[in-house]
């Protein structure tokens, strides 16, 4: 007995030392654009679409899985391999979507920090920029290892929205029932939500960040089995927080009949009925998931511009050494923060654009990986199997056939 | 006649048979390697998208290339068109050279191919140079005659028009694996490799994949692979011992400077630091296990035992004699000191002492005349204290008894104090040379 005991403490420890890519990749996922959905989705429709975590849970954790392998076996990023693979123009034009994509997410993360500023009854004019500072900082400074440690204690606060979730008071027997069974309802608006529920989920720029960070972490190959837990752990983290997040504004504001547009009109709406706690521990969630995803998509998206190029990156590099990596990183930073301080910026077209753009870009990226991962030379014995591909085609055809719906439904709005 | 042309200009560009007729579009071209620079030996012609058919042409059949066609001399029915594009484990322009990672080993840094210059010779094409600059980024991206037009119109003499980084192929070496041996292939001389300064040299090794880092690690001579050893970083010294086998690691630690080897083999987990060890041989285990005894931040464990040790009795034309003698590896030449039949420390010296001093005297009479030493236990402030006081470049250290176990250099002692002054990071941030 006591030798398995100590089997399992040494399996955990290596666990623990190859924790953090994809613990982080998932919960950077939840950011203020996440939260605003899944607000809207509790608000407007209750728990009916409670039930549709469980296939995005799996479709998450598949691709997921895949950068991770990827990252392992050939030790590049993904940008890397579709630049060897593929050549310059594909990756050239991929990156450029990527940054258009990404620089609008980024403002989407800002706008979430300016929102929960408001929140606390601080000027945005004070907060935004010290942020946007903050960041910049942390990345130029730090080392990798002390930021990941950073960012997976920033994890631990995604806990508020669970606490918030109990405040709330639902009626869990209700929750639960509506968990296992899909109800659906064939009209335009539940539809559209539904697709931005999933569509929040997976982004292009998780699949790039998930491998970067593989590869910079030198997770090895007898590693890789603890690798995958991280990956698992981290899509049911994301999953259980968007759920307790739905599960908030269904069991307060779908019960009014209250109708939302953001995630601060959902905190507002929340103090007179789920009390002050909850509020402030709803806007806490709301900053802390806006500023931790937004000290990474800037420096995943430089990353994995300058790796598809060939440029220098890194911040263990001086400026002149990587002044490609510099000025993406801080321009990306700066642009968005300072857009969202402009008074009277048309934020909602941007935010279409940037939707638009990670609509286009998730297909080509998904069907990339999918070449790429049935590369015997790339990835030798470690190729998917002839089940897991099927499962794999399946998940793709799906997001890219939601994606393209997502796409159409901007024009269509 | 265009005596240079660029790959992007003929790649996926248009093949035609002898009257004139669209076979396929060009697919990669195989080299055949040469002394320096390799030169084309077949055409892979790729012909579909859906289900691509491959055909292999020889280069004796090729007519001419130009940019944005290649012409061959045969018909398109001499062709057999397979479903793989065979080509086992040649260097090929596309697969291994474009867009790959390859090494430059004249500005000693990684450098991505944006695309290749070809020159041709009689019917072939051999490999001139690689492009890493923005003028093959936007060639390739098919800009190039609307960036050009745009920038006249601003600047007629813009530097950017002339900015074609170009490196000579006799500096590239590139980074295909041999999947059968799983190492790289070194460029017919290793004399570039070897003269990339080990500091470096483990910066590119760190800029590399993980499989590329461990295949060109092998490919390297045993005193290359000590010198890059010593000047990595500790994790990436563990992924290499662990990746190669064992022998060779133990071998390439017995080359290592005893105060680098013993760095190292401290900081590994204790089962491997003992069956490394165990491999080596009796003479280089002795002296690196006696050390890893010492905590590593006391004189002892700091100090190197490659150092020259003479007996106090002779002349200075005898210890002159005998330091020229002295194998390569001894930290310094600088400082030499003195020994009795016990081993304990009676006197030392430096070169300009010895040099300046008449060759028959006794070699006791032109020491110091204060013996500098500090003690096994001393720490590793103490010993920087004491250098900087006595402004010596090399300390010896003593044990309880008085006998000489080794010295400590200053750049031991340097390193130390940058990681506590200014911590690991920024250290790598210098390294690099602008």
């Amino acid at each position: 007995m006591p030798r398995k005991i100590s089997k399992f403490w040494r399996n955990f420890i290596i666990f623990l030392s190859v924790m953090g890519p994809g613990i982080i990749t998932a919960n950077v996922d939840n950011d203020a654009g996440g939260i605003t959905t899944y607000s809207v989705c509790g608000a407007h429709f209750g728990y009916a679409m409670i039930w549709s975590f469980v296939p995005i849970l799996v479709a998450l954790v598949i691709i997921q899985e895949m950068c991770n392998r990827m990252g392992v076996v050939t030790g590049k990023g993904l940008a890397d391999l579709i630049r060897e693979e593929f050549g310059v123009k594909i990756t050239f034009y991929c990156m450029g979507i990527l940054v258009l994509a990404n620089i609008g997410n980024a403002m989407s993360e800002f706008a979430g920090i300016a929102a929960s500023s408001e929140l606390f009854g601080i000027s945005k004019y004070i907060v935004v920029p010290l942020c946007a500072i903050g960041v910049w900082w942390l990345v130029v400074k730090g080392t990798y290892k002390s930021v990941e440690k950073i960012f997976l204690g920033a994890c631990i606060f995604y806990l508020s929205y669970i606490i918030s979730g109990f405040l709330a008071k639902p009626d869990w027997n209700q929750v639960f029932y509506e968990s296992i069974k899909p109800s659906f309802q064939m009209n335009k608006d539940f539809l559209f939500m539904l697709i931005g529920v999933v569509g929040t989920t997976i982004a292009p720029w998780m699949q790039f960040y998930q491998q970067a960070a593989v590869v910079e972490k030198g997770v090895k190959l007898e590693e890789y089995k603890y690798s995958k837990i991280d990956v698992v752990v981290g899509s049911f983290i994301v999953n259980i927080i968007a759920f307790f997040i739905v599960v908030v504004c269904a069991a307060t504001l779908f019960k009014q009949g209250i109708r939302i547009e953001t995630a601060k009109d959902a905190a507002v709406a929340l103090r007179p009925l789920a009390g002050n706690y909850c509020y402030l521990l709803f806007a806490f969630g709301l900053f802390n998931a806006s500023l931790f995803a937004a000290s990474i998509l800037p420096l995943s998206t430089a990353y994995s511009v300058c790796e598809g190029m060939g440029w220098d990156a890194g911040v263990n590099k001086r400026f002149r050494e990587a002044p490609q990596f510099y000025s993406l990183y801080a321009g990306i930073i700066v642009i968005s923060a300072a857009i969202i301080l402009l008074p009277k910026i048309p934020l909602i077209p941007i935010m279409l654009i940037s939707q638009v753009a990670n609509g286009i870009l998730l297909p080509f990226i998904l069907i990339f990986m999918i070449m790429l991962i049935n590369n015997k030379r790339l990835m030798g014995e470690y190729t998917n199997s002839k089940l897991y591909n099927f499962i794999c085609l399946v998940v793709i055809v799906a997001m890219i056939a939601l994606s393209l719906f997502l796409f159409a439904t901007v024009f269509i709005k | 006649m265009e005596m240079f042309i660029y790959f992007s200009s003929i790649l996926d560009k248009e093949v035609l048979d002898k009257d004139e007729n669209f076979i396929g579009k060009l697919y990669d071209v195989v080299l055949k390697p040469t002394e320096v620079y390799p030169i084309s030996s077949r055409l892979i012609i790729k012909n579909g998208f859906f289900r691509p058919r491959y055909a292999s042409v020889n280069w004796n059949d090729v007519a001419e290339n130009r940019s944005g066609y290649t012409r061959l001399k045969i018909s398109k029915d001499a062709l057999k068109f397979n479903a793989f594009s065979n080509n086992k484990e040649e260097l090929t322009l596309r697969r291994d050279i474009l867009d790959q990672q390859v090494v430059d080993t004249y500005n000693h840094n990684v450098i991505r191919v944006n695309d290749v210059h070809l020159l041709k010779v009689e019917n072939n094409l051999m490999i001139a140079h690689v492009d890493i600059g923005l003028r093959g980024i936007i060639r390739r991206l098919e800009w190039e005659k609307f960036v050009d037009s745009l920038i006249i119109f601003f600047d007629k003499d813009s530097k950017y028009l002339k900015k074609e980084i170009l490196i000579s192929w006799k500096h590239i070496q590139p980074l295909t694996i041999n999947p059968a041996s799983m190492t790289i292939k070194i460029n017919a001389p290793q004399k570039d490799l070897r003269n990339i300064p080990a500091a470096d040299f483990s910066e590119i090794m760190a800029d590399l994949d993980h499989k590329q880092r461990i295949a060109l690690f092998k490919a390297l001579d045993l005193e290359t692979k000590a010198k890059v050893m010593s000047s990595m970083d500790f994790q990436n010294q563990k992924f290499i011992v662990e990746a190669i086998d064992l022998k060779e690691a133990a071998e390439v630690l017995s080359l290592m400077p005893s105060d680098e080897a013993t760095d190292l083999l401290e900081k590994m987990p204790s089962l491997e630091t003992e069956k490394l060890l165990g491999l080596m041989e009796t003479k280089s285990s002795k002296r690196l296990s006696s050390l890893l005894g010492y905590s590593s931040d006391s004189a002892g464990g700091l100090m190197t035992t490659e150092y020259i040790a003479l007996p106090e009795n002779i002349t200075v034309e005898d210890a002159l004699k005998k330091i020229e003698e002295k194998p390569l590896g001894v930290e310094t030449i600088q400082y030499v000191y003195l020994i009795n039949e016990k081993g304990f420390l009676t006197g030392s010296v430096n070169m300009r002492r010895l040099l300046s001093a008449d060759p028959k005297q006794d070699i006791l009479k032109v020491t110091f005349p204060k013996t500098l030493y500090v003690n096994i236990d001393a720490s590793v402030k103490e010993v920087a204290y004491f250098m900087d006081k006595y402004k010596c470049h090399a300390i010896p250290v003593i044990d309880n008894n008085g006998v000489l176990r080794g010295i400590i250099t200053i750049d031991d002692i340097l390193s130390q104090v940058i990681s506590l002054a200014w911590g690991r990071l920024k250290r790598r941030k210098l390294k690099r040379k602008a």
